[in-house]
């Protein structure tokens, strides 16, 4: 079983350029929600860059969504083992192909780091939380 | 006044609902701000719900503050990439403020405040698919529904021939899908995310289950049915079905069931099971199925898919959360929980300073069951008064309710809302009885306000 890689995640450093530009969308916080309004017109296909980036992260999203949108899989928070058991459910009633060994590993390095055991309520979002 | 903010509101989200999230509920929320309440007290809470912690020292042990719920103390930094915010609906014929919880299949769930109209309108009700959606069929009266296997005589009709037939009744009819509340399990259970939107109460027009059984003869060796409907499973699997559940021949026989065609006196919408589906009120709504095909009267309990495992399922002996599932340890859930919903305000409505009292406004259905009443809190549980209750118009639909909560001061106020059934069965704090499918979540409703 490989380790969960928690701790080898990178925090993300925005250059200088982007810095400037996220101070600038302060600014202008009120059209750009409002650009953000209107770009929900065209709705376009998921591709594997909406979700946590990782290794493994391409693979797993063409092998799930070859029959399902991957949204249903970034809306879990499982364990390693949970997210095993929930492979095994997708082959015993849902056809997917039986992959195990190094494949079904990578994709549980994917899985679990990216969509982690989440233990706090999920169902209930805080309105008036500080930005 | 409470009143004239609230259709601000409203009117806000009828207006743009995404850019009303961002403004009313301030959704965009920067992940770098986890880790700001580790270890923090009261006065970091309060700093961290905007205003004084009314009532903070009747919260309950052990339960998360409603305003910090997503928090956590040592989570791992959020993923960089992840998508932002909720994805809204675009979908012709239904209300762009619907939640979509996936795309393939079509999930999306109504939020509370859309669930406020007497009647769920068509255009707010929650969308289940678990398969792909069938091509809607041009010659609806012609559409063929068999009746088979423990009956008398096999019965093939068509859709007109039913309408003709038997005496169509109209009824308005609680769906509920068997996952709602499932977010609200600790830890996360697997499947669909749904807070408590996976519910709506609109009229139904249709025939009598009964009455069609009737017709076909049911053997006294008839156990449970088996529904089948003709969305293709998603593997594109011919041979297998998306969705194939079923009911005690007990519950089929209620006659409340129906095969309906109509849906708020409208023709069903192809997304809601076009041109006929059943409405079996009460139970997980995966036995309703959509584009109906087939009732098959079966000797023993159906093995459709999504039956048995722990699919549509509750533990029998209680279950350590997050623990490993023995199958044989597994029921079917049958009649929904309890439940209710503040539909008004809004979580996250702002009140002037000054605001003294909110009127609330409500829904609470109980599976099987009625509701005999629902009380509000806004101290957290300490205190509790009653809400006004409706009746039911007929078996099955849910009741609206109403209260005015009074105010002590400005400040950061949850309201808590609780429902308890005619069998004295009331909705507990959190979500229990954990198990991995994540059913019967029915914890109370809390919505925050926030006053000045």
């Amino acid at each position: 079983m490989t380790p969960a890689r928690r701790g080898s995640r990178r925090s993300r450093r925005l250059p200088a350029g982007a810095q400037a530009l996220a101070a600038l969308a302060v600014l202008v916080a009120l059209p750009a929600i409002e650009a953000a309004g209107q770009k929900r017109e065209r709705p376009r296909e998921e591709q594997p860059e909406d979700y946590p980036a990782g290794p493994n992260r391409e693979d797993t999203f063409y092998f799930c969504t070859a029959c399902h949108g991957f949204k249903i899989v970034a809306q879990q928070g499982m364990s390693r083992d949970r997210w095993n058991e929930t492979l095994d459910v997708m082959v015993a009633r849902h056809k997917m192909p039986d992959v195990q060994g190094a494949e079904r590993e990578k994709m549980l390095d994917y899985l679990e780091r990216a969509f982690p055991e989440r233990r706090q309520p999920g169902g209930w979002k805080n309105p008036f939380a500080p930005d | 006044m409470p009143g004239k903010k609230e259709r601000l509101i409203v009117e806000l989200y009828e207006d743009d609902p995404e850019r009303a999230d961002a403004v009313v509920f301030g959704r965009r929320t920067d992940p770098a701000r986890r880790g700001f309440l580790a270890g923090a007290g009261l006065a970091a809470m309060t700093a961290a719900v905007g205003g004084p912690l009314v009532f903070g020292s009747g919260m309950p042990a052990g339960l998360v503050p409603a305003a910090l719920a997503q928090d956590k103390k040592d989570a791992p930094p959020p993923a960089p990439d992840a998508p932002k915010g909720p994805q809204l609906l675009q979908f012709p014929g239904k209300d762009p403020g619907l939640v979509v919880l996936g795309d393939r299949p079509l999930v999306a769930e109504t939020p509370e405040r859309l669930l406020d109209d007497e009647t769920t309108t068509t255009a707010r009700f929650f969308i289940r698919n678990n398969g792909q959606m069938p091509e809607a069929t041009k010659e609806p009266d012609a559409w063929k529904i068999v009746v088979d296997g423990e009956v008398n005589s096999r019965l093939e009709l068509t859709l007109g021939e039913l309408k003709s037939r038997f005496t169509p009744v109209t009824r308005r009819l609680v769906l509920e899908c068997g996952g709602n509340g499932r977010s609200f399990f600790t830890p996360q259970a697997r499947g669909n995310q749904w807070t408590n939107g996976g519910a709506g109460c609109a009229e139904w027009t249709g025939v009598r289950v009964a009455d069609v059984l009737k017709a076909a003869g049911v053997k006294p060796s008839a156990v449970f049915s088996g529904h089948f409907g003709a969305d293709p499973n998603l593997s594109g699997d011919a041979s297998r079905q998306a969705l194939s559940r079923g009911v005690p021949i007990a519950k089929l026989m209620d006659e409340s069931n129906l095969i309906v065609w109509a849906m708020n006196g409208q023709p069903l919408l192809p997304v809601h099971g076009f041109p006929a589906r059943l409405l079996i009120p009460g139970w997980p709504g995966s036995v309703s199925e959509k584009w109906l095909t087939r009732i098959w009267i079966r000797d023993k309990v159906h093995d459709g898919q999504g039956m048995g495992g722990t699919s549509y399922r509750v533990a029998i002996r209680p279950m350590v959360p997050g623990g490993k599932a023995d199958p044989a340890n597994f029921r079917d859930l049958e009649s929904m929980p309890v439940r209710s919903i503040v539909t008004s305000p809004a979580n996250g409505a702002r009140l002037p300073a000054g605001a003294r009292e909110i009127a609330l406004r409500g829904a609470a259905w109980a599976g099987d069951h009625t509701v005999r009443a629902v009380d509000v809190s806004i101290d957290y549980g300490s205190s509790w008064q009653s809400a006004s209750l409706g009746q039911p118009r007929n078996p099955y639909d849910w009741q609206r309710w109403t209260a005015t909560v009074k105010l002590p001061s400005d400040g950061y106020y949850e309201v808590w809302a609780r429902a308890t059934d005619s069998r004295g069965v009331v909705q507990p704090h959190i979500a229990g009885n954990w198990n991995p499918q994540g059913y019967g979540a029915n914890p109370m409703h809390r919505i925050a306000v926030l006053v000045g």
